[in-house]
C-alpha cells in the first residue's frame, strides 16, 4: 500500500523536476560562445526589442538559443542519432554509420551547377595564364569504400564527374586520382580517416607518389620518412555525425626530414621552420595540424630544391598533400579561392609561377564555386 | 506557441503549472487566462486583440441571451452575434480565396489581392465561442456570470490552436472549481508524452518522407508516390491525434477533462465510421449546429442529401481557404451520402478486409487532395500513383521500419496489449520507464532538427 502511494509520486516529480531542474542550468548555468564539437559559434541570447517580438524573429532566436546552450545538448544529439539508427534510418542521414566505424559522407547533390562552373573557371584560367597546369580532384571516400556503406545508400557520381572534369578542362592535364586510391584501398591501406572526410597521410603520399609518376618527377620512398603518430583524432564527420561513440582515429605526420620555411601571410612577417603545427594535436580535431588549418595563402620554401615555383589552387585536402610535393619544388604558394580574395593573376606573374596545380576535394567542387575569383 | 518547441517544454510548461499549484483556487483562472493570452500573444502578438475582441462580443452577447425572454431580441441578438463571428472568421480566412475566385471573372480582373495572414487557431476559438452562444440561446446552458471564466475558457492555451473544440457545458464545472489528484496528473503527463512523441518522432519524420517525395514524384515512380501518399496519411493522423493528446494531458496537469478527439481512425470500415473516429469534435459540431437545425435526416432524402453535402463542404472549407478543400470535402459528403443512401448494408456484408481496404484507399487518396497546394498538382500526384511509373523507390527501403511503427501506432493493438498484461501485473514502473525515454527522445529530436553545423565557421 505505502509502495504504491509513493509510486505514484515518481513520474510527477521526475517530469516537472526533469524540466525544471534542466530550464534553470540551461538559463543560469555557465555558457559557451563557441561549441568546439561542432566547430561553430553558438547562438546569443536574443536582444529584446518590441520589433522583434512583433515580427517572430526574437521567438525564433530564443529556441535556437535554448536549443545551443541546453545543458547535455550532447547527450541529446547523440540519443537522436542512434535513435535513428537503430529505426534503420542509416543510409538517409547525411552521414552514413559505415563497416569498419567509418563515418563516411552522404554524396552531395549539384544542384546549383558548381561544379561545371568550376571547371569552366579553371579552363580559363589555364587558357588565360599560359602556364602548365594539371588538376586532381580527391574522389568521396563513399565512392572509394563503397562495400563499407549501408544498403540503399545515396548513389555516388564520381565516375560521371570525373568525366565530365577531364573533358570541360582540354588545357589542363587531368590526374585521375581515383586509380591509385582504389588501389591503395584494395590492398588494406586506411585511404581516408574514419572520423574525417579527409585523405590520411598514408592515403596522400600514395596520391602523391601516382601524381608524381604521372608527372614525371621524383619522389622519396615510404621509408625515406619518419612517423610520428598521434591518436585521438576526432575529425569534422564525427563532430557533425552525433555518433559519438565512434573510435577515435591516429593521426601520422610524416616528415621527410627536409628543413623547409612556412609562411601565412604575403607580408612574410612570421615564418615557422615545420609544416606541422602540434599545438593543434591537443585538441579533438587534430587536422589543422597540417599547415595551421585553412588559410586563404600559404607559402613553403625548401631551399633543398634549386627552382620551380608551384602554385596550388586548393581546399584542405592540399594541406597534407603541399608537404610531400615540398620535396619537388622551390616555392609553392597555396590558395584557398574561398578566402583569398587578391589577384590570381597578379601573384602569378609576381611570383613566376611556373607551374599550376588544382586540387580539390569532389565534395567543394559540388557545394562551392567561388574559383570564379581566380579570374580577378 | 507549440507545445513541440522547447520554450513551451522548458519555460512556459513548468511555469505555469507550478505557479498554477501554488495560487489558491480562486485566483487560478485569472492566472490562467494571463497563460493563455502569453501563451497565444508569443506567436500572434497582434491577433490576440482579435480573439480578445470576440471574447468580449461573445461574452455580451450570451450575458444578453441569458438576460432577454423576448424571442425576437434574442434571434436578432443570436443572428448578429453568428454574422460577427462568421464575419470574422471569413474575412481574415477567404478574403484572399473570395477575391482570387473572382478575379477570375473578366471584369473583375483588376481586383487587388488581399495580404492577410490568418490568425492561428480562429478557426477554432470562432466555432467553440459560437457553440456557446448558441447553446446559451437553446438555454442549454446558462451564461458565464465571470468575465475571466469565460475568457480563459475560449483562450484555453491546450487547445487553442488546434482543439479538440470543447463546449462550455463540458468545463463549466471545471472551470469553477478544479482538483488535480496526482494519478489524474500522472495521467495527464503520459498522455501529453505519448502525444509529443506522435507529432515529434513520427508526424515530422513522416512529413520529411512526404515532402521529399511530393518535391519530385515521378522520380520515384508508382510505388514510390504510394510510399509518399502513405507517409502523409500517417504523417496528418499523428500530428493531429498527437495534438488532441498533448492538449489532453495538459488539461489533465491542470484539472480539465477534455473529450477524446481520434479514436484510432485508419482501422474504420466505412467512411461513415471513419467520420466517426476523425477530428470527433469537430464532426459533432457540425451535427449539432449545422446538420441537424438544417433539418438533418428528418425530412425528404432529398433535403437530408442537401444538408449533407452543404455540412460536408462547409467541413472542407473550414480546414483550408481553399477550393481543393472544398473539393476534398464534398468528395467526403458524397461517399458519406452513398454510404447511407447506396451501398452501406451491401458493404456491410462484405469481408472485413475488403471494408479496411475500401475505406483506406478513400482516405488515402483524399489526402492528396488536402495536402496538394492545387487541383493541378494533386492529379499530378494521383496519376503517378494510378498509371504505372518506374523510379528509385528502393532507396526509400530504409524508411520500412518507421512505416512498422507508425502503421502499429496508428491502431489500438500496442493499448491493448499493453492493457491485458495490466491486468495481471503494475507496470508503473515500466510506465514511467517508457515516459521518462519517449520524453528524451523527444526533446533530443528537437534539439538536433537544429543542429547544423557550420564547419568552415571560424574564417
Amino acid at each position: 500500500m505505502n509502495n504504491i502511494r509513493i509510486r505514484k509520486w515518481i513520474l510527477p516529480i521526475l517530469f516537472m523536476g526533469t524540466i525544471t531542474v534542466l530550464s534553470l542550468v540551461t538559463f543560469f548555468g555557465t555558457h559557451k560562445t563557441y561549441s568546439e564539437n561542432e566547430k561553430r559559434m553558438l547562438a546569443e541570447f536574443p536582444k529584446f526589442s518590441l520589433e522583434a517580438v512583433m515580427s517572430g524573429s526574437y521567438q525564433k532566436q530564443l529556441e535556437t538559443y535554448i536549443s545551443d546552450h541546453i545543458s547535455g545538448r550532447d547527450f541529446f544529439v547523440g540519443v537522436d542519432t542512434y535513435f535513428s539508427h537503430l529505426m534503420g534510418r542509416n543510409a538517409l542521414g547525411d552521414i552514413y554509420r559505415s563497416d569498419g566505424d567509418y563515418l563516411i559522407n552522404a554524396p552531395k547533390n549539384d544542384s546549383n551547377g558548381h561544379f561545371v562552373k568550376n571547371m569552366n573557371n579553371f579552363e580559363k584560367f589555364a587558357d588565360k595564364i599560359g602556364v602548365p597546369c594539371s588538376m586532381i580532384i580527391v574522389p568521396s571516400a563513399g565512392y572509394i569504400m563503397e562495400d563499407r556503406l549501408p544498403a540503399f545508400h545515396g548513389q555516388y557520381n564520381d565516375d560521371k564527374l570525373f568525366e565530365k572534369a577531364s573533358s570541360l578542362t582540354p588545357s589542363v592535364k587531368f590526374f585521375d586520382a581515383r586509380v591509385p586510391l582504389i588501389e591503395a584501398y584494395n590492398a588494406g591501406k586506411q585511404v581516408y580517416y574514419r572520423t574525417d572526410h579527409h585523405l590520411t597521410s598514408s592515403g596522400t603520399y600514395e596520391l602523391y607518389k601516382a601524381y608524381c609518376d604521372f608527372a614525371e618527377i621524383n619522389y622519396p620512398i615510404e621509408s625515406t620518412y619518419t612517423k610520428e603518430i598521434h591518436g585521438g583524432f576526432y575529425g569534422t564527420t564525427y563532430s557533425s555525425s552525433g555518433y559519438w561513440m565512434t573510435e577515435a582515429d591516429n593521426i601520422e605526420l610524416w616528415d621527410s626530414g627536409e628543413k623547409v620555411c612556412v609562411t601565412h601571410d604575403e607580408d612574410t612577417k612570421t615564418k615557422w621552420d615545420t609544416v606541422f603545427f602540434k599545438t593543434h594535436l591537443t585538441k579533438k580535431d587534430k587536422y589543422p595540424v597540417f599547415l595551421d588549418g585553412n588559410h586563404s595563402y600559404v607559402k613553403i620554401e625548401n631551399p633543398g630544391v634549386k627552382k620551380g615555383n608551384l602554385l596550388i589552387i586548393r581546399d584542405s585536402y592540399a594541406q597534407c598533400f603541399a608537404p610531400f610535393i615540398s620535396h619537388n619544388y622551390r616555392n609553392i604558394y597555396m590558395l584557398d579561392m574561398r578566402y583569398y580574395r587578391n589577384s590570381v593573376l597578379g601573384l602569378v606573374k609576381e611570383k613566376e609561377i611556373d607551374e599550376v596545380l588544382f586540387l580539390y576535394g569532389i565534395d567543394t567542387l559540388l557545394t562551392d564555386s567561388s574559383t570564379s575569383w581566380l579570374m580577378f | 506557441m507549440v507545445f513541440s518547441s522547447l520554450v513551451f517544454l522548458l519555460i512556459f510548461l513548468p511555469v505555469v503549472i507550478i505557479v498554477n499549484f501554488l495560487l489558491p483556487g480562486r485566483y487560478r483562472n485569472f492566472f490562467l487566462l494571463i497563460a493563455n493570452l502569453f501563451f497565444y500573444a508569443y506567436g500572434e502578438p497582434v491577433y490576440v486583440l482579435l480573439m480578445l475582441a470576440s471574447i468580449l462580443v461573445n461574452y455580451i452577447a450570451a450575458l444578453l441571451l441569458d438576460r432577454c425572454s423576448s424571442l425576437k431580441l434574442r434571434k436578432a441578438v443570436l443572428v448578429a452575434d453568428i454574422v460577427i463571428n462568421i464575419g470574422a472568421l471569413c474575412f481574415f480566412k477567404y478574403t484572399s480565396l473570395i477575391l482570387d475566385t473572382l478575379r477570375i471573372i473578366p471584369a473583375l480582373r483588376s481586383l487587388p489581392g488581399a495580404n492577410i495572414v490568418l490568425p492561428i487557431g480562429i478557426s477554432f476559438y470562432t466555432f467553440q465561442a459560437v457553440s456557446y452562444v448558441i447553446d446559451v440561446y437553446r438555454r442549454e446552458c446558462r451564461s458565464s456570470k465571470s468575465f475571466v471564466d469565460f475568457a480563459a475558457y475560449i483562450s484555453l492555451f491546450p487547445q487553442l490552436i488546434a482543439g479538440p473544440i470543447v463546449r462550455y457545458s463540458d468545463v463549466e464545472r471545471k472551470l469553477k472549481e478544479r482538483h488535480v489528484s496526482v494519478e489524474m496528473f500522472s495521467n495527464g503527463i503520459k498522455l501529453f508524452i505519448i502525444g509529443l512523441a506522435k507529432k515529434v518522432l513520427l508526424a515530422n519524420k513522416f512529413g520529411m518522407l512526404w515532402e521529399q517525395i511530393f518535391a519530385d514524384t515521378a522520380a520515384y515512380g508508382t510505388v514510390g508516390a504510394w510510399i509518399g501518399a502513405f507517409a502523409y496519411t500517417l504523417q496528418i493522423y499523428f500530428d493531429f491525434a498527437g495534438y488532441s493528446d498533448m492538449a489532453r494531458g495538459l488539461g489533465k496537469m491542470l484539472g480539465f477533462d477534455f473529450c477524446i478527439n481520434f479514436s484510432y481512425p485508419y482501422i474504420s470500415r466505412t467512411i461513415t465510421e471513419f467520420w466517426r473516429r476523425w477530428h470527433i469534435s469537430l464532426s459533432t459540431w457540425f451535427k449539432d449546429y449545422v446538420y441537424i437545425p438544417l433539418g438533418g435526416n428528418r425530412r425528404s432524402k432529398g433535403r437530408q442529401a442537401f444538408n449533407l453535402l452543404v455540412v460536408w463542404a462547409l467541413t472542407g472549407l473550414w480546414h483550408g481557404a481553399g477550393w481543393n478543400f472544398v473539393a476534398w470535402g464534398l468528395y467526403y459528403g458524397v461517399l458519406l451520402l452513398a454510404e447511407k443512401m447506396l451501398y452501406g448494408k451491401f458493404l456491410s456484408r462484405l469481408p472485413k478486409a475488403v471494408c479496411h481496404i475500401y475505406t483506406l484507399l478513400i482516405v488515402v487518396v483524399g489526402w492528396i487532395f488536402f495536402a496538394s497546394p492545387t487541383f493541378g498538382s494533386a492529379f499530378a500526384y494521383l496519376k503517378v500513383m494510378f498509371t504505372p511509373v518506374t523510379g528509385n523507390a528502393l532507396s526509400l527501403v530504409p524508411w520500412a521500419f518507421t512505416f512498422i511503427v507508425g502503421i502499429t501506432a496508428s491502431t489500438p493493438l500496442m493499448t491493448a496489449v499493453w492493457g491485458t498484461i495490466k491486468l495481471k501485473r503494475k507496470l508503473t514502473l515500466w510506465e514511467i520507464a517508457l515516459c521518462a525515454g519517449g520524453f528524451v527522445l523527444c526533446m533530443s529530436s528537437l534539439i538536433t532538427e537544429s543542429y547544423n553545423p557550420f564547419l568552415y565557421f571560424r574564417f
